[in-house]
């Protein structure tokens, strides 16, 4: 390889180590050419230079508030996970019952003679006196408890029930706020 | 400097597979491990392609929630550093609002212009004094992309094919503008001393 003066390109390759076989013909060259060994040294100096860290570090809290927005984010997809979790077997079977007491409860305890008369529906609010109400009375009757008692003891559970599944449900999305 | 020499072991590899591992199951305190040992990288990453200062904290927290929530994906043959770091990259483009790095030859051409404004400053320039002085503040003048690849060469010891990775560009364009950099780098070295000065 005949060479005048070694180009930018070979001396970097030089000092990166990239040159394989043609390295001892550079070395000859590099010991016989003061122009070109000059180079190389503001090279060397250049790379040594380069390798000194002179970016300003991270500061020293940096892995806690980190930390602290992961714990942050966790929360929040906890959150969001569980108003996309779809509505449970058990709990759809729970509100179906809960809604057919409840209006039970109100047909029962409500007085709801003067809105049927008002909407002209005596014969559906008849029909519920005397056929529905009587029937599940006196049966409940023959079994030895009180109708209007059961009906009272499971809306008041119901009741609790909603109002726990309430605070459950926000429950993540307030603490969520408070981190 | 060996150019495609392993700067993490496998084992650190296989530290780093482990140290995942333990995390998704649910060990959340072994994050601040991967801060630790990445904080680095990223920081380099993002002083290097972020111009406002204040922005830069902000931004490497940022990469590290986006490392936390992406750990599931990761692929246990590839490196940590080069997954990192591409998340730290894709969130500078994402705050840049750019979807790659500037062009070289658009980006060469401003830098050689600033390097033409220096040298028409004699003052400036020898008010520098020490060559490291000279030397950091005409790094800072390079383009964004070429900071960052002589900063994950030369500092965080990446070969070609990792800068690559890293920075989304192929690897004959990192080797092609790692030279071009330090090229201008050693000419700016030539024009602000004379040979004597610098040599003593």
């Amino acid at each position: 390889m005949a060479i005048e003066h070694l180009t930018d390109s070979i001396l970097q390759d030089y000092l990166d180590g990239n040159l394989g076989s043609n390295e001892s013909e550079i070395k000859t060259h590099l010991d016989s050419c003061q122009l070109c060994s000059a180079r190389l040294e503001q090279y060397q100096l250049l790379y040594s230079e380069l390798e000194v860290d002179s970016i300003p570090a991270l500061s020293p809290d940096f892995s806690k508030a980190v930390m602290s927005k992961i714990a942050q984010v966790d929360l929040e997809a906890l959150a969001v996970e569980d108003n996309k979790r779809p509505v449970a077997v058990p709990t759809l079977i729970y509100a179906i019952i809960g809604a057919i007491v409840t209006i039970a409860s109100i047909i029962y305890f409500v007085n709801l003679e003067p809105l049927t008369r008002a909407f002209r529906f005596t014969a559906v609010s008849d029909y519920f006196n005397r056929v529905i109400v009587s029937k599940v009375s006196s049966a409940t009757a023959d079994l030895g408890f009180d109708f209007s008692l059961v009906l009272m003891v499971i809306a008041t559970l119901i009741v609790i029930g909603g109002i726990d599944y309430i605070v459950q449900h926000y429950k993540h999305r307030t603490a969520s706020f408070m981190v | 400097m060996e150019n495609n020499g392993p700067h993490k072991s496998k084992e650190d590899q296989k530290d780093g597979n482990s140290l995942i591992e333990r995390i998704l199951a649910g060990e959340i305190n072994a994050f601040e491990e991967i801060i630790k040992d990445y904080g680095r990288l990223v920081n380099h990453i993002v002083y290097r392609m972020i111009p406002n200062i204040t922005d830069r904290e902000d931004i490497c927290q940022d990469v590290f929630v986006k490392v936390y929530q992406n750990l599931s994906s990761f692929r246990s043959d590839a490196k940590l550093s080069t997954w990192i770091g591409r998340i730290a990259t894709n969130r500078c483009l994402d705050h840049l609002g750019k979807k790659s790095l500037p062009l070289a030859d658009e980006a060469f051409d401003k830098a050689t212009e600033s390097a033409v404004d220096t040298r028409q400053r004699p003052d400036d320039r020898t008010e520098l004094g020490e060559i490291s002085d000279l030397l950091k503040n005409e790094i800072n003048k390079l383009p964004a992309v070429y900071k960052t690849i002589i900063t994950l060469y030369h500092l965080d010891e990446n070969n070609y094919a990792e800068i690559g990775k890293i920075l989304k560009m192929p690897e004959g364009t990192v080797k092609s503008y790692l030279f071009r950099a330090r090229q201008m780098l050693r000419q700016q070295l030539s024009a602000s001393y004379n040979q004597e000065e610098l040599w003593q």
